[in-house]
């Protein structure tokens, strides 16, 4: 074995332990998972947990969505002839559908969702000239997608289709700006992060759009959040420290605890599929990975 | 008679200048003064460098220096508002370290411009003057400071570290280098990767030169040693100023030092973070400690904010309040806020003058894609050292940030101010047949 598959079988197996067996580890000590220093994003579990999906600055001019494969350390695009920027992957439960953001234009963004049984690619393109589609989530059943487009008057809503990228409705209507919408494990709840409130807060409503509810209320930009796999925990972005820090809260916004504290950034949690352990981008020492921690002792 | 025109100017001393040239008539021939005398003044100037940090594509100035709370929401943006270590000024919350080093520079609020495209802003904000099919190209900062500086020995006087020559999609300004001077005052472009490897696009110019990238020293050596057993006087004749300049530099051992940032200590490096912005910025303070007088370090080369082929400028059409604070203002906000700390824990700043700023600035009102469009009637620019007083703002903008309410600071005066700090009044101005307008920012010293 030589000098690189030996760092690469150590890595391996570094992760493998860390991410594979029960949580032994003190809720104060993340792991690192990667080591390249890029920049990266949207981080997203396969439910099988074997790998972990994310948005990477493969070079200066493109950003890729790669596949850290957990078992083995090994990192490999996850879209091979991707020639451009992809950003926001999400799967569904069964994995056999994933929606994500494509990047095919000036200032210009498609959504996609692949059927990966039938092979099929739907995407839903917001029209011409200067047009991004924000950010988006998958219904865990695979049947619906919420994505957020800006409106004409300066706002910017969340919309619905099935999974053909048809049948759009419109869940949110106002004069703010709501994105980075997440579905709850059951499907029934949506969260995302608006500006209701005058600046981002996280709010909660009903799949169906009904029921709006305030979770978080800080002066500080609160943002990203995702429910933990039990769907009675939310974790999230909050710069109300005046860093960003991973935070977690009850599902009803009560209990809010800071989980990291790393005068770096942290930002883009994702929860480990046992519920226990929190995935997220970081920087330390002036380089951004990805790192993993355990919110166990916080869950209370 | 020969009409070189009339120049008003403040120099970095508190002194105002006013020069008026007309050869052959105003001013016996013994006023005026000879490329030597330029270059003399130019060495008596209170900066020995510039570094001009170019954001290029544009940030928003109410997202980030210069916010306005109380205006509308479909105004003021998504962001919460941070007190500075100023008392009484706030930025944004997505720039908290740079609010914390207030004590370290002075924030202008009043720059605007006479553009609202880029590559025409982009030339404004190179050179002072237009560009259009027709008009003569004005010479950049940069190549103003280079030809009254000269070149001296090993490094170039004018080195831009940049992916390329800043452009958006359709064509690269006009105003980045000599213009109408000619290509031999273009800048030196070095290119520096977020791992702070150095690639020198010149390189490809000069025949036998195979590797571009100077961290493989060994192998870059052999390949000089041979080279230069090939190189004749007729060899080097033939190549172009720019290849000129990159074997000269080459074959300097100290002049390729300063390019190695492979010397600095590791934590220093990682303060600056691992960004192409932030690596830059570290090798641009090693450019100032090697005496290089104008360094450009540009954010991209294209302005683009999200687009295939393009390297994440601030044009943020879309997606605004989402890069924002994802990815552009945490960079920005690490690497000045180190490279401030840097330059004066190492009592650079005495003998440099540092500008920052975009071409201009974005529309206050949120447009129709929850994002902002281009504003050039106000934007904001940051300076520091050679004698500017930190801790203060100049100029001021209206509740709405649209307009500014005093201090209106136009891209001549930004010229005027770097050359004057760097020696290079309006009698050589003059002389050089540069920048007839403009105001010194005396507010600033």
């Amino acid at each position: 074995m030589n000098s690189s598959k030996r760092l690469l079988f150590a890595a391996g197996t570094l992760l493998l332990v860390h991410l594979l067996t029960p949580v032994a580890t003190n809720a104060a000590d993340p792991v690192r998972l990667t080591n390249d220093g890029k920049m990266k994003q949207d981080l997203c579990f396969t439910h099988d947990t074997r790998e972990l999906i994310y948005s990477t600055l493969k070079t200066a001019q493109l950003i890729k969505l790669q596949r850290l494969n957990l078992e083995t350390g090994a990192v490999e695009d996850f879209h091979a002839s991707a020639n451009t920027n992809e950003i926001c992957i999400d799967f569904a439960k069964d994995m056999k559908r994933y929606a994500y953001i494509r990047n095919d234009g000036n200032l210009h963004t498609v959504l996609h969702v692949q059927d990966v049984e039938k092979g099929e690619l739907h995407s839903l393109n917001p029209g011409g000239g200067f047009a991004c589609v924000r950010a988006l989530t998958i219904s865990p059943d695979g049947q619906h997608v919420v994505y957020s487009f800006p409106e004409t008057n300066g706002s910017q809503q969340l919309w619905q289709t099935d999974n053909r990228l048809q049948n759009k409705k419109e869940l949110t209507k106002s004069d703010f700006l709501d994105t980075y919408p997440r579905y709850s494990p059951t499907g029934n709840v949506i969260t995302f992060s608006s500006t209701r409130s005058g600046n981002f807060d996280i709010f909660r409503m009903s799949a169906h759009g009904s029921g709006i509810f305030q979770l978080t209320d800080h002066p500080g930009l609160d943002t990203r959040p995702v429910f933990s796999p039990d769907g009675n925990k939310i974790a999230y972005t909050s710069l109300r420290d005046g860093n960003y820090e991973i935070f977690i809260m009850n599902a009803d916004g009560s209990n809010q605890k800071q989980v990291t504290d790393n005068p770096g950034k942290d930002d883009f949690a994702c929860w480990h599929p046992d519920g226990k352990r929190i995935v997220y981008v970081g920087e330390v020492k002036g380089k951004t990975d990805i790192f993993s921690i355990s919110v166990e002792d916080l869950l209370e | 008679m020969l009409r070189l025109g009339e120049f008003k100017s403040r120099s970095c001393d508190g002194v105002s200048r006013r020069a008026f040239v007309q050869a052959g008539a105003a001013l016996p021939l013994t006023a005026m003064l000879s490329s030597e005398q330029i270059a003399q003044a130019a060495a008596q100037g209170r900066a020995k460098s510039i570094v001009f940090v170019w954001l290029w594509g544009a940030p928003s100035h109410l997202d980030t220096f210069d916010p306005k709370p109380d205006a509308p929401l479909n105004y003021r943006g998504p962001f919460g508002t941070i007190p500075t270590s100023l008392p009484g000024v706030r930025f944004t919350e997505l720039v908290p370290k740079l609010a914390a080093r207030t004590d370290k520079f002075a924030l202008v609020r009043s720059n605007v411009t006479h553009d609202g495209g880029h590559p025409g802003a982009g030339t404004y904000g190179y050179t002072g003057a237009r560009e259009g099919r027709g008009i003569q190209i004005q010479p950049s900062w940069g190549s103003i400071v280079s030809r009254a500086r000269g070149a001296g020995e090993g490094l170039p006087p004018y080195v831009m570290l940049s992916r390329g020559i800043p452009r958006d999609v359709v064509k690269t300004i006009d105003g980045y280098g000599g213009g109408d001077w000619g290509k031999a005052y273009d800048p030196f472009l070095i290119q520096c990767d977020e791992l702070g490897t150095i690639n020198i696009p010149a390189l490809k110019l000069v025949d036998g030169v195979t590797p571009d990238r100077i961290a493989h020293r060994r192998s870059l050596q052999n390949q000089l040693d041979k080279i230069k057993r090939n190189v004749t006087a007729d060899t080097f004749d033939a190549w172009d100023s720019k290849s000129k300049q990159a074997f000269t530099l080459l074959t300097n051992k100290q002049a390729l030092d300063s390019l190695d940032l492979a010397r600095e200590k590791t934590p220093l490096r990682e303060s600056y973070g691992q960004s192409s912005f932030g690596q830059s910025l570290l090798l641009a303070r090693r450019l100032v400690e090697a005496e290089v007088p104008f360094v450009n370090v540009s954010w991209s080369e294209f302005v683009e904010a999200f687009s295939p082929n393009t390297d994440f400028g601030w044009d943020t059409h879309v997606k605004n309040f989402d890069l924002l604070p994802n990815r552009h203002c945490p960079i920005l906000d690490k690497a000045m806020s180190a490279f401030l700390d840097d330059m004066y824990d190492r009592g650079l700043m005495e003998s440099t003058l540092v500008v920052c700023m975009g071409e201009f600035g974005r529309t206050p009102r949120i447009n129709n894609r929850a994002a902002r469009d281009h504003w050039q009637h106000n934007y904001f620019s940051i300076w520091a050292g050679a004698g500017v007083k930190p801790g203060q703002v100049v100029g001021a903008s209206d509740a709405k940030g649209e307009h500014p309410i005093s201090r209106k600071i136009e891209p001549t005066g930004v010229g005027v101010t770097m050359l004057d700090c760097m020696g290079i009044d309006s009698i050589a101005r003059a002389e050089l047949n540069v920048l007839p307008d403009g105001e010194f920012i005396h507010e600033l010293f």
